[in-house]
């Protein structure tokens, strides 16, 4: 196991006070097969009013705060403490892709030939993740780009392997290009946008031809051991997908750099897609502009640390 | 007068001569026989003892009572968002009280099952699990709420308010085609359209034994109460509404009213220290209990959808706290799903044990492959649907080319999931009086229902909506169909049992001497709602005094009417009007000037335009007006925009402001004029003796004077431009646009004096039409306002007490020396700004 502190800033300056604000957060990382969230801490400046934890229907936790006294700069700062595993279980290639075309929606000659599984109850909410979702449509497009890795017969990881490293090949990181309001479809004509964009665009491509694909919302090694390439989105909020194959459970897979994520990515959340597990946003009473400030950090520690005094 | 005598004459053969009833469907008033069934006789030889004239004038007696009533609805189309004239057709639906017990247990059996789905969908999610119902159809459905997971609710009770789309097939059985449980609409107009036709026929509906519908609403408030009582004895209510533009407003508010609760929009409430508040003139109010017309996914921009600005942001959290409860509750729209129809009967096995007692139209959800190859087979004979809103459906797959039903099939094949196809049911008919005879018309039943304890209570009866034609498949008001008083009649062993009044043993209610917190939009709607009604006032009477004078004009008098048109001009500031470059011009033919003074609601300063605003700001708090200030209100736009009061319009029952178009002429000029007079003159009435005095009242009052004020001085400065020569006739036109010719001949019972009058119009406190008047009222109005948080109204009293002390330097005679100076007039003359 690898012990990880992750440290996420985020601070908003305003040019009109703000009287009232209410935010969600998805801040704190799960704990879920090869990783182990120890401890996290959020804490916010100026002190909030009130502050909630849930879990969402994902299995994340959401935190909800609100900040009532009026102020022009608020900031946000989590602290987590983290255990990876570093060695991940060895992928199988798992079963032909077209029998993981599983429910009634997947117009398939899969189903039809009978050698889709049966519903049972983790097939039943991995459906979720096969249908359209705001920031992941379904086109013909996309799903005869994700054909030419997924053909006919072909293992399901092993397809989703191509797949990722055919976007990784094809697109070009470029943080100036997009936004997080830019369309998959956009981002799919111009070959061109961050991890972001590079997650939805995949799982875009995995839902069009029927397959179960969440989006994963995380963290990245900032600085690489000894020896290892630094990684793209390392000092920021990264973002992958993970694919459902039924019987076997969730693998998951970066496209932004051609990956399997294991040893050194970090899981904040799943969801269907980014809007289900923004790691900040809220709703703000007053403001004018305002500018935004984003830190990440994510640093191998020793196994007894000394806690932070503030994560501010 | 009874509404129909034992009849002298034979009865009416004709009534049902032309009643042609479609071959094979189920009739209400037939069945599928050739005579009447009994429960109908009553009816029928009370209207058969009508007249066809007299018919035709219930009918229209019906029309006029929804007008006065102000009962609409607004529709949307290519030209926008409309209001229109609720339509009523004034005969009942019948049905008997054995039938209904029967609906009414498959009713609430229905809603009991939907509440507890809910709590499964939302919770448990054994149906998904055990594969009851897909769980694709929920997680595509617009109504899952993710947000609204595992969200404990008071009493776990998931709706309280549920509605029913009923039909009845060809056997007789009544069926459900649509389940309301997001926000249901209806039980309002339900109750307006009952007191409408029973009196319309008020004694068919006395001695025919009707079910009241009052039960039904004080079980709903009752549920409301009992929703807030774990936050506090006495909980607070709100209605929540999208707001004026919504298609079902009237009904939101005429419901808020008659239940007495506020009605809100998002922006009147915030969520602070986690829980909900109503921004009042008195600060902020907690909210214990929200009842909620906007639809779900718009009530909350942090969670739900982030474009809604309806909402109020962090009502999720407030209610996941368990600090408020929203009726119905956040994620109850779930239920609505068209595609569950196909799914019930199994849920209802798994969930309570029971076979469903009222089943739905038969449904076919496409998403299942063995129900989609089925329902594409016979397209042509269902009704498709989305899942939930889509855009172009419904639709009628036999209502489609060959070539449409192609573009549908391939439209299903690319999402199967978010469609659904239902059995198209030749609902049955129903007699529709149609130029003072029935006629058959396709029926459909919305039924209400409110939590009452662990079940559910049903309105007796509902909704009818009758379609336009005999053969219409679609049935429902945006199409332009009407509706009907749907009457369950008690058997006579009821009548002794029910319908007797029940004791009521009194309630002890804490004392309220305030009118209830006035949230602070409502307080500057009510502002405007003065200003614009003083404003619609003082232009009426310098347009009656042109119009008296138009008709009479020839030599002296026409540079009367000259200087009467100018100063209409200044004092409704409608420049250039009669007082730009081509006034002259204008003055000789000053017909469409005034044309558009009286009816153009565009037309800036005119009376239109200020009838036009007051309509607004008064349609925007219409829960503060009792029936009749609405009553009134509804006849002053009448009167101004058209003779509808008078003349039968039944092609066309907008309400709203047509262009003004129509005949000019001075006779009929000088009637409405005198027609907007009283009715101005009947609403401030209304609320000098109506109103509380409240901080309401205040903001009302606080918009009338000052615009009164504005008015005065107006009037006074183009006055003075004239008064010089001596003119007697100008004075006599101040006092009358002042309307201050009574008192003023009652004190001086001489002819007008340029010192009396302007002492009249200016200084003497205790003429109320005096400028004097207007601050003394204003300074005493902001005394008695609400201390802004954080700032204080000092500041406007100041304002007011140097204006005050300006005037007071003056005593009469300074003002007539002064009024008649001419180096005044060079100065106003020269410093007019247009």
């Amino acid at each position: 196991m690898i012990r990880y502190r992750v440290t996420h800033r985020t601070t908003y300056e305003y040019e009109l006070p703000v009287s009232l604000c209410h935010n969600v957060a998805h801040l704190e990382p799960r704990s879920l097969p090869g990783q182990v969230c120890v401890r996290s801490d959020i804490e916010v400046s100026p002190a909030p009013k009130v502050r909630g934890r849930h879990l969402d229907p994902f299995g994340n936790m959401s935190t909800y705060f609100s900040i009532e006294t009026p102020h022009r700069v608020a900031s946000v700062g989590a602290v987590s403490e983290v255990l990876v595993d570093d060695d991940p279980p060895a992928a199988p290639a798992g079963p032909p892709w077209e029998a993981c075309l599983a429910g009634p929606t997947a117009d398939s000659s899969a189903a039809m030939a009978g050698i889709a599984p049966p519903r049972g109850e983790d097939n039943a909410f991995a459906a979720e993740f096969r249908l359209e979702s705001p920031f992941v449509p379904l086109s013909d497009d996309l799903a005869d780009y994700a054909w030419q890795s997924f053909t006919p017969g072909r293992p399901v990881l092993e397809a989703a392997a191509d797949l990722n490293h055919r976007i990784h090949e094809e697109f070009t990181f470029d943080p100036d290009f997009t936004t997080i309001a830019t369309p998959v479809m956009k981002v799919f004509q111009h070959k061109r946008g961050v991890c972001q964009d590079f997650a939805h665009l995949m799982l875009a491509c995995l839902r069009s031809i029927g397959l179960a694909a969440r989006y994963v919302s995380g963290y990245l090694e900032t600085d690489p051991p000894p020896g290892q390439p630094r990684l793209e989105g390392a000092d920021a909020s990264h973002a992958w997908v993970s694919l459902h194959v039924p019987d076997l459970g969730w693998f998951d897979f970066d496209p932004t750099n051609n990956c399997r994520p294991g040893g050194r990515h970090i899981v904040v959340a799943v969801g269907r897609d980014y809007g289900d597990v923004t790691p900040l946003k809220g709703v703000i009473l007053g403001g004018g502009r305002h500018k935004l400030k984003v830190t990440v950090d994510v640093l191998r520690i020793a196994d007894d640390p000394a806690w932070p005094e503030t994560a501010i | 007068m009874p509404d129909f005598e034992p009849p002298t004459e034979p009865l009416r053969a004709d009534l049902l001569a032309g009643y042609d009833r479609r071959a094979g469907a189920f009739d209400e008033l037939f069945a599928t026989g050739v005579s009447p069934l009994p429960h109908w006789d009553y009816l029928l030889r009370g209207l058969k003892s009508l007249s066809r004239r007299e018919l035709t004038d219930r009918d229209r007696e019906t029309r006029r009572l929804l007008r006065e009533n102000g009962v609409t609805y607004n529709v949307r189309d290519d030209a926008g968002p409309r209001e229109r004239l609720w339509g009523l057709d004034p005969v009942p639906v019948l049905f008997t009280s054995a039938e209904w017990s029967r609906i009414e247990a498959g009713l609430i059996q229905r809603a009991e099952l939907l509440d507890e789905m809910l709590r499964d969908l939302y919770g448990e999610r054994k149906l998904l699990k055990r594969g009851l119902i897909p769980a694709e159809l929920i997680f595509a459905h617009r109504g899952y709420l993710r947000p609204c997971v595992q969200l404990a609710l008071p009493r776990g009770s998931h709706m309280q308010m549920y509605a029913a789309d009923l039909v009845r097939r060809r056997d007789g059985a009544m069926v459900v085609v649509a389940d309301r449980t997001q926000a249901p609409s209806g039980a309002g107009y339900t109750l307006e359209n009952r007191l409408i036709a029973s009196s319309v026929f008020p004694s068919l509906y006395r001695d025919s034994n009707v079910h009241r519908l009052a039960v039904f609403f004080r079980a709903m408030r009752t549920m409301l109460q009992d929703l807030g009582s774990r936050l506090d004895d006495n909980p607070r209510v709100v209605v929540l509404t999208p707001g004026p533009a919504n298609e079902t407003y009237f009904e939101q508010a005429y419901l808020a009213n008659y239940l007495g609760y506020s009605l809100a929009q998002g922006h009147d409430l915030t969520v602070r220290d986690g829980k909900v508040w109503l921004k009042t003139l008195d600060g902020l109010k907690p909210v214990h209990v929200i009842l909620r017309r906007v639809d779900d996914d718009y009530c909350d921009p942090l969670e739900l959808r982030m474009d809604s600005l309806l909402g109020v942001p962090g009502l999720v959290e407030a209610a996941r706290r368990g600090q408020v409860a929203l009726g119905n509750p956040l994620g109850s729209g779930l239920a609505q799903n068209a595609g569950l129809h196909a799914y019930l009967p199994a849920i209802c096995r798994e969930l309570m044990g029971q076979d469903l007692l009222l089943p739905s139209a038969d449904t076919w959800w496409f998403g299942d492959p063995v129900a989609r190859d089925h329902a594409l087979r016979k397209l042509d004979r269902l009704i498709v649907k989305g899942i939930h809103a889509l855009p172009g459906l419904p639709v009628f797959g036999g209502d489609l080319s060959e070539n449409e039903l192609d573009e549908l099939r391939r439209r299903i094949r690319r999402a199967p999931h978010l469609y659904v196809g239902q059995d198209h049911i030749r609902t049955s008919t129903v007699p529709s009086l149609t130029d003072g005879a029935l006629r058959p018309r396709p029926m459909v039943l919305r039924s209400f229902l409110v939590a009452r304890g662990e079940s559910f209570t049903a309105l007796p009866g509902g909704l009818t909506r009758v379609g336009v034609s005999r053969d219409d498949v679609f049935v429902s008001n945006q199409r332009g169909g009407i509706s009907k008083d749907t009457w369950i009649l008690a058997s006579e062993r009821e009548q002794r049992i029910t319908l007797l009044p029940p004791a009521t043993p009194p309630v002890s209610v804490a004392l309220s001497r305030s009118g209830g917190e006035v949230p602070s939009r409502v307080a500057d709607h009510l502002f405007w709602v003065g200003r614009y009604a003083e404003r619609a006032d003082f232009a009426t009477r310098p347009l009656r005094e042109v119009f008296r004078r138009l008709s009479e004009a020839d030599g002296e008098r026409q540079t009367h009417l000259d200087a009467t048109l100018e100063i209409l001009t200044h004092v409704t500031c409608s420049y250039p009007g009669f007082a730009g470059e081509d006034r002259a011009e204008r003055r000789q033919n000053p017909d469409a000037e005034l044309h558009a003074l009286l009816t153009d609601r565009f037309r800036a300063g005119g009376l239109a335009a200020a009838v036009d605003g007051l309509m607004h700001a008064a349609v925007s708090v219409r829960d503060r007006f009792s029936d009749d200030g609405w009553h009134i209100l509804r006849e002053l736009s009448d009167g101004l925009f058209a003779d509808r009061s008078t003349t039968d319009r039944s092609g066309d029952d907008s309400v709203g402001f047509p262009p003004s178009t129509g005949p000019f002429s001075i006779p009929r000029s000088e009637r409405m004029l005198e027609q907007v007079g009283r009715s101005l003159a009947a609403f401030n009435g209304l609320i000098a003796e109506g109103m509380s005095r409240d901080q309401g009242f205040h903001f009302i009052d606080v918009g009338r004077r000052i615009e009164r004020a504005v008015g005065l001085a107006n009037l006074l400065r183009a006055a003075f431009l004239r008064i010089q020569p001596f003119q007697p006739w100008l004075l006599e036109f101040l006092l009358s646009v002042n309307d201050s010719r009574t008192t003023y001949s009652r004190r001086y019972r001489l002819d007008p004096q340029a010192g009396p009058v302007l002492d009249l119009t200016m200084l003497d406190r205790s003429h109320p039409r005096s400028l004097a008047y207007q601050l003394h009222a204003l300074a005493d109005l902001v005394a008695v306002l609400p201390e802004p948080v954080g700032g204080s109204t000092a500041s406007l009293s100041d304002i007011i007490v140097d204006v005050q002390s300006r005037a007071g330097v003056y005593d009469s005679d300074s003002l007539a020396q002064f009024a008649t100076d001419d180096s005044i007039r060079v100065f106003l003359a020269n410093s007019w700004t247009m």
